[in-house]
């Protein structure tokens, strides 16, 4: 049975506190040149022409290149409108209009100061408006029904509606997205760097060199954080890398400064989203209509028109809630802004914001509290979404929404109302939220190899990456479990397309999940060869033997072999593949398999003079089936929960014309150690039948519901509504223009 | 234009010569080949470039090179004596303050400062103490939990010291 109290230290932090971990910038190659990329200085129009005499004669640059040097596809995906490696069409300003290797970063930086270009200018389209006017910038329009609408308000007793809005945030992933590339004189390339998606970056990179797959290696290193962005960023970075390096055949780390991370790297969709919601005296919701608009910036990313966010938007627009009638019609609009890309539940924390906010408005009118409103509404199991999924199992909202409350003291702070002092005023409030897990609508799928090697351990192969979350740690605790041998003779390596399987993406908070799925079935193949090699070794049937702790027995004798002996008798000293597993999901599966759940509580104060937000108390409260390791879980939730009260009360891509205003962390700020409140984390396991010990994915629920209950709490303690995020003077005075 | 400076750094003593615009930063990372410490930001708003010098906490990439010498600097390299763990960096470890980790060199530095100046802080002064670290992974609990812990058990081992 597994033990899930077990304190489980992270399989790497000793390298970590050291300093010898190894993240993609701390390689030494020799040889090694620089790359960096001239950025766009407009936001829309063309290159009209490019002067790279005066950055050529800089001693030290080794190549200048323009979108005419790429041999392959100029384009980061496969749809036309997908983001160009090199542009001379501009459409924001973190196209790049050259790249350039030269022999120290400070060179490739003067140079590039040195690139003269003449610009066309044209006049851009900023605002998720000016775009829903202009026919021609939706990218995708997508619509859902269910039950009759009309019929629905017509029974409501009360109904809200509201328009909110939410910014363009940026993942600040504290590691800069960077890659090295190494290429060989045989034509193979090898890229280090950091990666969400390693199987895909040979793909997308032999497209842009015009190579075959095979040439392309990729080797992942040490992440500094990803939290979504670490798929089209670190493409983009790698193809530069890459083409640099075939270009000057020599090593190529391609590295970007914070500032031009800011500027080039996809962010969180900025949002406007209408909602309307109804519901009859008794507490009951009728019907709900949302329309939902989201800004996807200058190009079009991994999932071409269909993005991981819009996909979300479908999944998810209800809420966590049981609606009988829904309609949803949501647009994907094309901008001169940064592009948006996948962020934490991509799509999930805008649409939180509308539907808390109005649950909580719903709850006043109605006048009721805003727990017990929602604890009537909430979804079990069961059910069917308003989108047609069955809930089999493992809806752990309503024990989120009670625990959470309990641990928050929640009755007796709420029935204390909005007080405070006449310095300050206080509040609370909270949200709740659904996250699903792994892919919607898609066929998933993930693969283990277990390896046995000449001492006696085992190495896992799984093509998942490690990006701080902890997942090598969750990993080698689910093969210790399932091989029944100690977690110390364990090692998950990091990613190697060359030798790994692929396991897709390790995003969705999928890889917990589907790596467990596929390390059960190595596992069991594993035991099945082990046991079968040790018979033929003793002589006599598998039959006759057993697996038990990593020791093959015989059921007839005393005899026995352990792993190292086993492994020996191998005659070889290579790694022995001694299981592999390859998980896949129901044929036609549609939508998600199960949803993971948080409910958050907050309790602020607000100063009365200058406005000024302060947190006191957080409590997270999330479903997570089953806790494979209660420390790495905690930082997960605790960690989610703090980006999104950063959402809430701080982060905010300011925008003039495509132009950011704040690109770096002065100006962009994320909580501080003073600005995070006392949290407590209370876990609640609904077990989900379909995965391995019922747990479910942890990274992203509590990415969604914090900045909504932060929302809700300001309202209780100032009774101003907030619909537009983040919290900050002008958008509660609303004295910015409306997007 | 090129000047020599004397510094030590983890204990090693070095002579080189740095030009005027390079940083700290730099010299580690570069010249010293010490990859622990990080660059984040650039530009002194983040505190993963953290090292000591003459046992006070800088943010590396925005102090000049020239500025060490005849000083002393501690990086992330150099906590562990003798293959022995600081306290904080084993309860860095047991307390999950760890993630992915690019914080952590600084994060380490910045509270080794701190237990210096104060052996047992209060959370407050952890909190303000360490206010120009960021990091985006953890939401700092556990960050603030391993220095609470690292300053009981570093303050334990001291008291037995003295005893015997
Ligand atoms: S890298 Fe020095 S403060 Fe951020
Ligand atoms: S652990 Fe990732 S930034 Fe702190």
């Amino acid at each position: 049975m597994y033990a899930s109290s077990t304190k489980t230290r992270m399989v790497n932090a000793l390298e970590k506190v050291t300093g010898q971990a190894r993240f993609t910038e701390d390689l030494e190659i020799p040889g090694l040149l620089y790359g960096v990329a001239v950025y766009s200085n407009i936001s829309k129009g063309f290159v009209r022409k490019v002067d790279l005499e005066a950055a050529q004669k800089v001693p030290g640059v080794k190549k200048i290149l323009l979108p005419e040097n790429i041999p392959g596809r100029n384009l980061l995906g496969s749809h036309e409108l997908s983001h160009p490696i090199i542009s001379s069409k501009i459409n924001y300003f973190g196209d790049a209009v050259a790249l350039i290797a030269a022999e120290s970063e400070e060179i490739a930086r003067k140079a590039a100061c040195l690139v003269k270009v003449d610009y066309e200018e044209k006049e851009g389209i900023y605002t998720i408006d000016e775009a829903m006017e202009n026919g021609d910038l939706l990218f995708n329009h997508l619509q859902h029904f269910h039950g009759d609408i009309e019929a629905g308000f017509e029974k409501s007793d009360v109904i809200i509606d509201g328009t909110y809005f939410t910014p363009f945030i940026d993942h600040i992933y504290l590691e800069r997205e960077s890659a090295l590339a190494l290429p060989e004189p045989n034509g193979r390339l090898t890229i280090y760097g950091g990666c969400q998606e390693p199987y895909h970056m040979p793909t997308v990179v032999s497209e842009v060199l015009n190579c075959p797959r095979e040439q392309i290696r990729f080797i992942g290193m040490s992440m500094g954080g990803a939290f979504g962005g670490k798929s089209e960023d670190s493409f983009m970075v790698a193809c530069r890398a890459a083409l640099l390096a075939v270009h000057c055949m020599r090593p190529v780390l391609f590295v970007v400064s914070r500032e031009e991370s800011m500027r080039s790297s996809t962010k969180r969709h900025e949002a406007k989203l209408y909602y309307k919601i109804g519901a009859s005296k008794q507490g009951e919701l009728t019907a709900l209509e949302a329309r939902v608009y989201l800004n996807k910036g200058a190009y079009l990313g991994s999932g071409g028109k269909l993005p991981p966010a819009l996909n979300r938007v479908y999944w998810h627009y209800t809420g966590p809630y049981r609606i009988p009638n829904t309609v949803l019609n949501a647009y994907l609009l094309r901008t001169n802004n940064p592009c948006s890309g996948q962020m934490r539940s991509p799509g999930v924390p805008q649409i939180c914001f509308a539907v808390e906010s109005i649950m909580d408005q719903l709850a006043e009118a109605l006048n009721m509290d805003p727990l017990e409103f929602r604890l009537k509404n909430v979804l079990e199991a069961g059910e069917v979404t308003a989108n047609g999924i069955y809930l089999k199992d493992s809806v752990g909202i309503r024990e989120a929404i009670q625990k959470g409350s309990r641990l928050f003291d929640w009755d007796s702070r709420r029935s204390r109302g909005s007080q405070g002092d006449t310095q300050t005023l206080k509040g609370v409030g909270m949200a709740s939220s659904w996250h699903g897990i792994s892919y919607g609508n898609e066929k998933d799928t993930a693969e283990a190899r277990i390896f046995l090697l000449h001492n006696g351990k085992f190495l896992i192969r799984t093509g998942l990456v490690e990006l701080g979350q902890g997942l090598q740690t969750v990993l080698a605790r689910v093969a210790s479990e399932e091989l029944g041998v100690p977690m110390e003779q364990i090692t998950i390596t990091s990613p190697d397309t060359d030798i790994d399987p692929d396991s897709k993406n390790t995003t969705s908070s999928r890889a917990t999940v589907v790596g467990s799925l596929a390390i059960r079935l190595a596992a069991q193949e594993a035991i099945k060869n082990l046991i079968s090699h040790a018979a033929r070794l003793k002589g006599g049937a598998a039959s006759d033997f057993f697996w038990k702790g990593g020791i093959v027995h015989s059921k007839n004798s005393a005899w026995s072999i352990n792993l190292a002996d086993l492994a020996a008798q191998t005659g070889s000293e290579r790694p022995l593949l001694v299981g592999n597993g390859k998980w896949q999901d129901k044929a036609g599966k549609k939508g998600y398999t199960t949803y993971g759940y948080a409910a958050h509580f907050v309790e602020l104060e607000v100063d009365r003079k200058t406005g000024y937000i302060k947190l006191l108390r957080l409590v997270v409260a999330q479903d997570v089936g089953k806790v494979l390791n209660y420390q790495t879980l905690k930082g997960q939730a605790i960690g989610s929960a703090m980006m999104s009260a950063g959402y809430g009360l701080l982060e905010n891509i300011i925008l003039e014309k495509g132009k950011i205003l704040n690109p770096n962390l002065r100006d962009y700020r994320i909580p501080l150690f003073t600005e995070c409140p006392s949290i407590k984390c209370v876990f609640i396991e609904d077990p989900c039948s379909e995965y391995v010990f019922g747990a479910k994915g942890a990274g992203e629920p509590s990415a969604v519901p914090t900045a909504s209950a932060i929302a809700n709490a300001y309202y209780n303690a100032t009774g101003l509504r907030i619909y537009r995020l983040p919290i900050t003077q002008e958008n509660i005075t609303g004295g910015k223009k409306q997007a | 234009m090129k000047h020599l400076i004397n510094f030590k750094v983890n204990g090693i003593s070095h002579s080189m010569e740095v030009t005027s615009n390079t940083t700290l930063l730099a010299l580690l990372r570069d010249s010293l080949k010490l990859k622990g410490t990080k660059k984040a930001c650039g530009t002194g708003d983040c505190g993963a470039c953290t090292v000591l010098v003459d046992g006070k906490a800088v943010n590396s990439c925005i102090y000049l090179a020239l500025n060490i010498d005849g000083k002393e600097v501690l990086t992330v390299e150099g906590l562990s004596k003798n293959g022995k763990l600081d306290f904080l960096q084993e309860a860095f470890i047991d307390e999950g303050a760890v993630q992915c980790g690019y914080c952590t060199p600084g994060m380490l530095m910045s509270a080794k400062a701190l237990l210096d100046e104060h052996p047992n802080p209060t959370e407050e002064q952890i909190r303000i103490g360490l206010a120009g670290n960021v990091c985006r992974c953890t939401g700092y609990e556990q960050i603030i939990q391993a220095i609470k812990t690292a300053a009981k058990k570093r303050s334990e081992y001291e008291f037995q010291d003295k005893e015997s």
